[in-house]
Formats: C-alpha cells, structure tokens, sequence
C-alpha cells in the first residue's frame, strides 16, 4: 500500500496518536491491522513514536517525598524475599539469561567489550556455577548456552577492593582472559563476552593483581 | 555491569537492570536514586496529587523492578520504558477516579508552552530530549499546547478538546500536525 491508499490516508490520521498512546482499544486495533501490512505507515509510526519517546522525556523532575526510597525499598525487599516456586526460580535464571545477552549485546555495541559479534539468543537456561574460596560461598556465575557465551559474574564478601581480573579455563587446557573489573568492600559483577563455548568452560577464577585467587568456581562437565 | 553503589553509581540503565534481574541489591538502590525524581515528577505532573503520584511512582518502580528481565533494548531505552510505564499508571488512576483532567498549570508546563522557555529548564537536564524540545519550540502556540498536554501528560484528543474548550476535531488536527512537524525535525536530525 502507499500513501494514496484510502486506509493508508484514513489511519495517518490517527498514527500521531497511536504514537502517543492516546487511542482506545478498537481504534488501536484499527491502526495495529493496517500497520502489520503497510510498511510505508510502518516507517510512519516508527518516525512517531521516536518523537513521542522523546517527549515524554520532557516530564518534569520532581524531588519525592520524604521516606520515598525507604518505604518502596521495603515494599520491593517484603516481596522479593517471599518463597519462590521452583519453576519460578527457573523462568527467572532464564530471563536473567535473557537481560545478560541484552546487556552483552549493549556492551558489544559501544566498544566496551571486544569483538563486535551480535550475541545469539538461546532459549536455554544458563549454566551457573557458585564461586568459593576455601570452603566459603562468594558468589555465584552464569554462561548463556550458545556457541559464544556470555558471563555474568556477582561476587559478594570477598574481603577485596580494588582490581580483579577474571578469567577461565577451557575444558582444552586453555586459558581466556575475560577482563579487569572494580571490586568495592568485597563486592562486584559484571558482564562479558567469551570467545567460546559454555560447554567448554571448565572453571572460571578471580584474581587480584599478583595472581592470587579470591574465588574460583568449577563447572560440571 | 554493576557494581557497588559508592564506586559504579555510572553503571549503564541496562546493566543495573540486568543486575536487579539477577537479585543485586545495590543495583536496585542505584536504579531507584536515578529514577526516582523523574518518576515521581511525572506522575505528579499528571495527577496533580502528591499521595497519588507517591502511589503511582512506588507501582512503577515495583513493576520496573519485577520485570527488569524482559526489559527489551530492541524496543527503546529503558528512560523511556519506566516513563512509559508511569505515565500508563497515573492515567489509569486518574480515570479510576472519574477526575476530569484540568489543563496542568506547573512550572514546567508553562515552560514547555511559553515563548520565552529556557532549555536548560528542562531538555538540558534530558540529552535524549534535546531535538524534541528543540522542535517543540518552534510550532506554533496551540499546536505546542496540545501535544505537551498529550505527550507529557496524557491527555486524550477529547479531553484535550473540554480543557481547551475547542472542538474534537480541532484538538486532533491540532495534534497531528504537531506531530507531523515535531517528526520532520527529530527524524531531519537523526543519525
């Protein structure tokens, strides 16, 4: 269809609108049908709703009242900390997997991490693995399944600040170094790319500058 | 990445939402210091009641924060994800309670409308905002009023038409073609 199409003619003039979230659920429908199969309206709305997203960036600031943060902090912590369901807990590492390969995927796209390959988007659940040092719990790690891998790494209490360098071990005996990072008061995570595999990951380690090891995790073969 | 609030409060939008995603802690305090007076400011803006806007501002963090791992950069930034989502809900709450939206009469709407705006008063602060504000600037006075009473605040074409006491069709003409001028210079300035 073009721009002379009577529907094409008939929905512009509702596609500002639309942009703007304004138009009642049949009108949106009206719109949404035309729309899938016309992609001159289709560069239409796109164009608006690039406009749209820009203006409601206008939205004024306003400072919150007191206790704001304290009170929506407790309310996210009495929610979060109810049991969660297994399979919950399993759609949740999945949809973990999900944000790491989009974070990655940023990452790659502004030079922060090298290479520029566009991270494949598996479905499967990430392969994570805990991280110690001497019997204790640090932290834990997370590898996307796929050809190239993504890692996310948090470590907690690790009585280190400062910088760390991460990298892991091949079930070939090599060696990849993932990166540096910034460690504070014994925290940090991070996200980065791996030119390998998950499946052959062996176990991934964290180092301060003289090579001593403040957590390392071994991953099941 | 995400880091410890004291030393990576510079950590992108997406890695602190991957990091909430994946149960930091401290990404979720960051998000929240970042957010919190641009969420509250424009369901203030929108409903015009500080306990509302409290209420709508705390729903839209608790949804952005229960669902940071569907967040999808595909489909915009997440400034305009969480704003999206703040608005949606002070609109809703404003019609729960059958209110008929009056024309805003704030600061910051009379500056988004008036001749004389300085932009460092808003698109300064928003750099994602600039070619927005700065073609905002140049339509003409009634067509600039109603696509900020739309866009910023969410009012309908009809209820655009009752605050402004103009016909339905005049507001929507009026809308479109901001709009149409408002996308020939954001889309002219685009990379």
């Amino acid at each position: 269809m073009t721009s002379r199409d009577p529907e094409c003619i008939t929905v512009r003039e509702d596609l500002g609108e639309f942009a703007l979230g304004l138009l009642t659920g049949r009108e949106r429908a009206r719109v949404l049908n035309h729309v899938t199969s016309c992609a001159a309206c289709q560069v239409e709305l796109e164009a608006l709703t690039t406009v749209s997203d820009q203006l409601i960036a206008l939205s004024p600031f306003t400072e919150a009242p007191l206790g704001f943060e304290s009170r929506l902090l407790s309310r996210y912590h009495a929610q979060s900390r109810r049991p969660v369901h297994r399979f919950l807990r399993v759609v949740a590492i999945a949809a973990a997997s999900l944000v790491l390969i989009t974070a990655g995927f940023i990452l790659a796209h502004h030079g922060a991490l090298r290479g520029s390959a566009t991270p494949r988007a598996d479905s499967a659940a990430p392969i994570s693995a805990t991280l110690t040092s001497k019997g204790r719990d640090l932290g834990h790690l997370w590898l996307s399944t796929g050809t190239t891998a993504w890692i996310y790494m948090s470590v907690n209490d690790a009585n280190w600040t400062g910088t760390a360098w991460c990298s892991v071990t091949l079930r070939n005996g090599r060696v990849l170094d993932v990166g540096e990072f910034a460690m504070a008061n014994g925290y940090g995570a991070w996200a980065a790319r791996l030119d390998a595999s998950s499946s052959d990951v062996r176990s991934a380690r964290v180092t301060d500058a003289s090579g001593h090891v403040i957590a390392s995790a071994t991953l099941s073969a | 990445m995400s880091r410890h609030p004291d030393t990576d409060e510079h950590a992108s939008d997406e890695a602190l939402l991957a990091g909430i995603a994946l149960g930091d802690d401290d990404a979720v305090l960051v998000f929240v210091r970042r957010y919190q007076r641009r969420l509250y400011g424009l369901a203030l803006g929108i409903v015009g009641d500080a306990g509302i806007a409290e209420d709508v501002a705390q729903e839209a963090f608790m949804r952005i924060l229960r669902h940071a791992a569907v967040f999808d950069v595909r489909r915009g930034t997440v400034s305009t994800w969480a704003l999206t989502i703040t608005r949606n809900l002070a609109i809703d709450a404003l019609r729960l309670r059958r209110a008929l939206p009056t024309a805003p009469d704030d600061l910051v709407f009379m500056n988004l409308i008036g001749r004389d705006a300085a932009p460092e008063d808003v698109a300064a602060r928003v750099d994602e905002a600039a070619p927005a504000w700065a073609a905002l600037t140049q339509l003409p006075p009634d067509q600039r009023r109603c696509v900020v009473l739309a866009a910023v605040y969410g009012r309908t074409a009809a209820e655009i038409a009752a605050s402004e006491s103009i016909p339905l069709g005049t507001a929507k003409s009026r809308l479109r073609l901001g709009m149409a001028r408002l996308r020939d210079v954001v889309v002219k300035e685009s990379p």
